[in-house]
């Protein structure tokens, strides 16, 4: 049952960055498709809540010079409307179609999913794999990481009190470059991901100059690169024995949560694998 | 009549206009909210409610010393107290209720009070319950109950078999998941009587335990269905226990009180599909006839009895699925846990022993080199049959046509043949199933076994018909106005059904057991034809026509070459004050079942069903889709075919849900998917091709030849899927449901094998 709050629509950041400055206990608001059920379920009770979908600055998807921004308003549904991430990073486009159901995604932006912070969001994976920068913002300045180090934990982020994550940037992929997304859930309709990997191949058609990334969700308490594997199969032909060995080293260091009822840590840990291989099935295909 | 008609309550069910009881808000109307016992198993030490009742909005605080009557709501078996006194047994008990004059008060308060637990030891498994020194979940024991079929001689048959198979199957608690919670609006009454709206499967359940509970006699308790969106076995019996608390917080504050379920809160409380371990034994002569079954069931049947005895009957007397076995035993127990009651749900008991007996069919057909079609007609039962229960089955039986038809229309034989692999890591395959169900209550439900109608022609000559059974989503309301419609000689929309009511018709039994079309149909046929006849007479004086010579059709009484409109009929009916109104009433042919040997007529009429499962595996990652399953059920007459296609549709899905995904998790008592993030169900994507077939084996007792349908669907589904991964894979999935890691499991270990 929800608790009665104070609620502000502010169209302008400086008046945001103060409103969030002001209490210690305000949650931001963009698509409310995680903050409203957790206000619903109990699990925390903001006295104030801060919607931002009147900042500008936090809209729209436009180039920067060689990086791809993304404003932390962008819906799912954005994404899968935008030319750009068609174009380049279509692995956005695969994680934004199996994300929720239509009405979720016409609602949940990216920055609500990357600062919800879950180990098996949607965009995550892809995230990582792109080497995302993401921006924030707070009275005190502006300031810039890495994806990867933004996220600290189930639902932990370097986030400070009073911040705002203002906008993602994914640096441009050589051309040429291939990009997709996989996951397995226990429907085929709306669910959460029991377990996703995302993976680029950066000059598919040259073995000895290819770079292969991949990153896992749902599989450690963040998204995560499996940086052995991209190191393994680095310059590689693809064999046989040489994708034995991926699926076997993929495991390693994998710590999946136990308590999931989507999957078992066992299960979870043999599919990153498997799914690698049918995404690189997919991406070195002709 | 037989042609596919729109349902009449579409309309106002697409637009939102259909009223459900948490749409009707009413002056001073109260929230009612109970409090769950976090325990599994404890002893209620002493509760506290000061604190709750001191709240301000708070109009009262409930617990089970202030319960005026007596404080015990068991349907089938008196063990369950309303509201938890000295002891609670699962997670769903409840200790206090609360009446606040907002929902949120009415939680607040909940958090308020204090209650001193100390806990118990609890038994989470049906193994555990029957253990020697087990914890006890009631003082008697903890074994409920044990049916038992002995049939020819078991010896003799297992001697005569040329093979002889055994196994063991596992079957999980499912959970009904209908569109709507549960909900209860009850008000006090000046007269001291109480009125109760709700969303029901059986209101004359809920009456003789809303009077038990107020210490009021039945007719100061009046249940008025409200639009009910799905039930499914759900509201069979949990609906007496809400509107129970709603009804004692109405009479200790004299106010109105609604309580409506939230999703997890009806999750916690209601009752599931009995999780099962079967052991079958099953031997066949080289020929494939199957001569013996010695088949144990045993049934977690938690913390309470609710409807498990007379599940377990189903269960029995299905046993040896819709077979013709000359040597037969089965024992079935159910036992008490610390879990979740286990209770009615669609199929009642029947689905979770035909996964077993299907499974061992296709098992025995693959020992024998034979085609699970062919075994499956060798068998099945056919006109003059001996069931196991020793019943001489003597009239509508469609079991083979269904098997002929589903099996032609999937194009088995050619598929059967052509190669699995459809690529490197994924295979197809095709797996039939078979299945019957005893239409109505059978011998167990008896003497509830009567339906009433009530109907009246008005002046103007539109017709009001108040029936026993309910809609629930079902289509009931539908066949029961076409039957009436096609009865009078009058289209549909001359029709009307009105919201059931116990202060319209006498007790009519609950409705379940797929048996409304049978018992509220024949109810208003015999009803109408009362009517009818007074017409008839005063017709045939009017146009000058003998009686038998008179016909009602097309809103006309014709005959002889005469005729008047039925509506001018009515009009002379009314100015020489002839009674256009009736009562009428339908009382199941006889049924018998023998305790010791469990032989007898179980039920009067049988449905039978076959549905073939076309399924793709993908080997590297476990995960089976369901691509199509054909599904042929002889109904007697489809009164109105589009809702018996439907009904087929709705419990394939349902029954894809049961054989793949959907499993009520508990551990130590503890429910793990309270809600439906965790405890998933089939969506529209999941959903396979349904391909519904319609025999018709026309049954003498029922209204136009019909039988009932509701739960036949989902009974055969899990079967025929299992069957299908096993013609696709070579591998025998003995225990539901089938996930992706359970296969992959048992796929890997096949390779290892190999
Ligand atoms: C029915 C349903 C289905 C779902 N399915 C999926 C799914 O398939 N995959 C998936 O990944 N997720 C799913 N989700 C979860 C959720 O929709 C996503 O995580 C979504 O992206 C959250 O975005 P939002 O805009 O709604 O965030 P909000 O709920 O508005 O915010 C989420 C959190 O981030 C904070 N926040 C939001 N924006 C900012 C910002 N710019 N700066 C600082 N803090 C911010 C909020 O304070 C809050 O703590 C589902 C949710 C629902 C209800």
């Amino acid at each position: 049952m929800l608790r009665p709050f104070d609620y502000f629509h502010p169209n302008d950041m400086a008046e945001t960055l103060t409103l969030l400055d002001q209490e210690d206990e305000t949650s931001v608001l963009a698509g409310g498709t995680d903050l409203l059920v957790k206000m619903r379920r109990g699990s925390i009770r903001p006295p104030v809540v801060v919607d931002i979908k009147g900042l500008e600055e936090c809209q729209g998807i436009r180039w920067e010079g060689d990086r791809l921004s993304l404003g932390s308003l962008t819906t799912f549904n954005d994404l899968l409307r935008s030319q750009e991430a068609h174009k380049h990073f279509p692995l956005l486009i695969d994680a934004a179609r199996v994300m929720g159901c239509y009405e979720v995604r016409e609602r949940a932006t990216l920055g609500g999913n990357v600062v919800n912070a879950s180990p098996g969001a949607e965009s995550g994976s892809p995230l990582a794999v792109l080497e995302a920068q993401v921006v924030l913002k707070g009275r005190r300045g502006e300031r810039q990481m890495s994806i990867g180090h933004f996220w600290q934990g189930v639902g932990k982020t370097d986030l400070a009190p009073g911040e705002l994550l203002v906008r993602i940037v994914i640096p441009r992929l050589p051309e040429g470059s291939r990009s997709t997304y996989l996951r397995r859930s226990r429907v085929q309709g709306m669910d959460l991901a029991s377990v996703n990997v995302a993976v680029v191949v950066i000059n598919p058609r040259l073995p000895e100059s290819r770079e292969i990334r991949v990153a896992l969700g749902a599989v450690a308490p963040t998204p995560i690169r499996a940086r052995e594997v991209e190191t393994l199969l680095r310059g590689q032909e693809i064999t046989s024995s040489l994708l034995s060995q991926m699926r076997d080293k993929i495991q390693e260091g994998l710590a999946p949560r136990t308590t999931s009822l989507r999957a078992t840590p066992g299960y979870k840990k043999e599919m990153v694998g498997v799914l690698t291989e049918m995404a690189l099935e997919v991406l070195l295909k002709g | 009549m037989g042609q596919p008609v729109k349902r009449i309550d579409a309309r106002s069910k697409v637009t939102g206009r259909a009223r459900y009881v948490a749409d009707v808000k009413i002056q001073g109307m109260l929230y009612g909210k109970m409090l769950f016992s976090p325990h599994a198993h404890a002893h209620i030490k002493g509760i506290d409610t000061s604190k709750a009742e001191g709240l301000p909005g708070v109009w009262a605080v409930i617990t089970a010393q202030h319960i005026p009557g007596e404080n015990q709501i068991g349907v089938v078996t008196p063990d369950q107290p309303l509201l938890a006194q000295e002891t609670v047994r699962f997670v769903g008990d409840c200790v206090a209720l609360v009446a606040a004059e907002s929902a949120s008060v009415a939680e607040k308060a909940l958090g308020l009070i204090r209650v001193d637990y100390q806990t118990l030891p609890g038994v989470y498994t049906a193994q555990e319950a029957l253990g020697e020194n087990s914890p006890l979940v009631h003082q008697g024991g903890n074994l409920l109950t044990h049916l038992k079929i002995r049939k020819g001689d078991l010896k003799k048959g297992i001697g005569e078999c040329d093979i002889l198979l055994e196994e063991t199957f596992h079957t999980q608690r499912q959970e009904h998941v209908y569109i709507e919670t549960i909900g209860a609006l009850a008000i006090p009454e000046g007269d001291g009587s109480m009125t109760i709206l709700g969303s029901i499967q059986c209101p004359f359940y809920v009456q003789k335990g809303v009077a038990h509970v107020l210490g009021l006699p039945m007719n100061k308790v009046r249940i008025v269905q409200a639009t009910t969106g799905g039930g499914f076995g759900g509201k069979e019996d949990v609906p007496s226990e809400i509107c129970g608390f709603a009804s004692l917080l109405a009479w200790k504050t004299h106010r109105p009180v609604q309580m409506i379920l939230t999703r997890e809160e009806d999750l916690r409380r209601s009752s599931k599909r009995h999780p099962m371990s079967v052991t079958y034994k099953m031997g066949a002569t080289k020929g494939g006839k199957i001569l013996c079954a010695q088949i144990e069931v045993l049934a977690d049947v938690g913390a309470y009895a609710t409807l498990s005895p007379v599940v377990m009957f189903r269960s029995t007397v299905h046993a040896t699925g819709p077979y013709e076995i000359p040597h037969v035993k089965v024992d079935t127990y159910g036992a008490y846990t610390n879990n979740i009651p286990s209770g009615a749900m669609r199929g009642f008991g029947t689905p979770e022993v035909t996964f077993a007996h299907e499974s061992m069919v296709d098992e025995l057909a693959a020992k024998l080199n034979m085609d699970p079609i062919q075994i499956r007609l060798i068998n099945g039962l056919r006109l003059g049959s001996q069931t196991a229960t020793g019943q001489v089955l003597r009239e509508s039986v469609g079991l083979e046509e269904t098997i002929v038809k589903a099996k032609e229309a999937c194009d088995w034989e050619s598929k059967r043949a052509e190669d699995k692999r459809i690529g490197p890591s994924r295979r197809r395959g095709l797996g039939a199933s078979a299945m019957f169900y005893g239409v109505s209550l059978g011998a167990k439900g008896w003497p509830l076994d009567g339906s009433a109608a009530a109907v009246q022609v008005h002046q103007d000559g539109s017709v009001s018909v108040a029936i026993g059974g309910t809609e629930m989503g079902q289509g009931a309301q539908t066949v029961v106005a076409q039957m009436a419609a096609e009865c009078m000689g009058l289209s549909l929309d001359r029709i009307a059904i009105l919201a059931t009511d116990t202060s319209l018709v006498p007790d009519s039994g609950p409705t379940v057991a797929s048996r409304t079309t049978v018992f509220s149909g024949n109810a208003t046929l015999n009803a109408l034809e009362q009517i009818k006849r007074s017409m008839t007479e005063l017709a045939s004086e009017l146009l000058a026509v003998a009686p038998e010579k008179l016909d009602f059709r097309d809103g006309q009484v014709l005959g002889g070459g005469k005729k008047i409109s039925f509506d001018q009929l009515v009009q002379h009916c009314y100015s020489r004050n002839i009674n256009l109104g009736a009562e009428g009433w339908f009382v199941s042919p006889p049924c018998s079942f023998d305790e010791e040997t469990g032989q007898g007529d179980a039920y009067y009429v049988y449905g039978y069903g076959t549905q073939i499962a076309e399924v793709e595996v993908d080997l590297d990652t476990g995960q089976v889709q369901v691509l199509r399953v054909t599904a042929a059920h002889d109904v007697g007459k489809a009164i109105n075919p589009q809702g018996v296609s439907c009904q087929i549709e709705g419990g394939v899905v349902q029954g894809v849900g049961y054989a793949l995904l959907e499993n009520f998790m508990m551990v130590k008592g503890q429910i793990q998917t309270p809600d439906l993030a965790t405890y998933t169900i089939p969506t529209s994507l999941d959903v396979p091709q349904v391909e519904p077939i319609i025999v018709e084996a026309i049954s003498e007792k029922g209204p136009y030849g019909a039988k009932g349908l509701g739960e036949q669907p989902i009974i055969p589904t899990a079967a025929a899927v299992a069957n299908a991964i096993h013609d696709a894979t070579g591998i025998r999935i003995t225990k539901l449901p089938i996930g992706p890691e359970a296969l992959r499991r048992a796929l890997l270990e096949e390779r290892k094998e190999l």
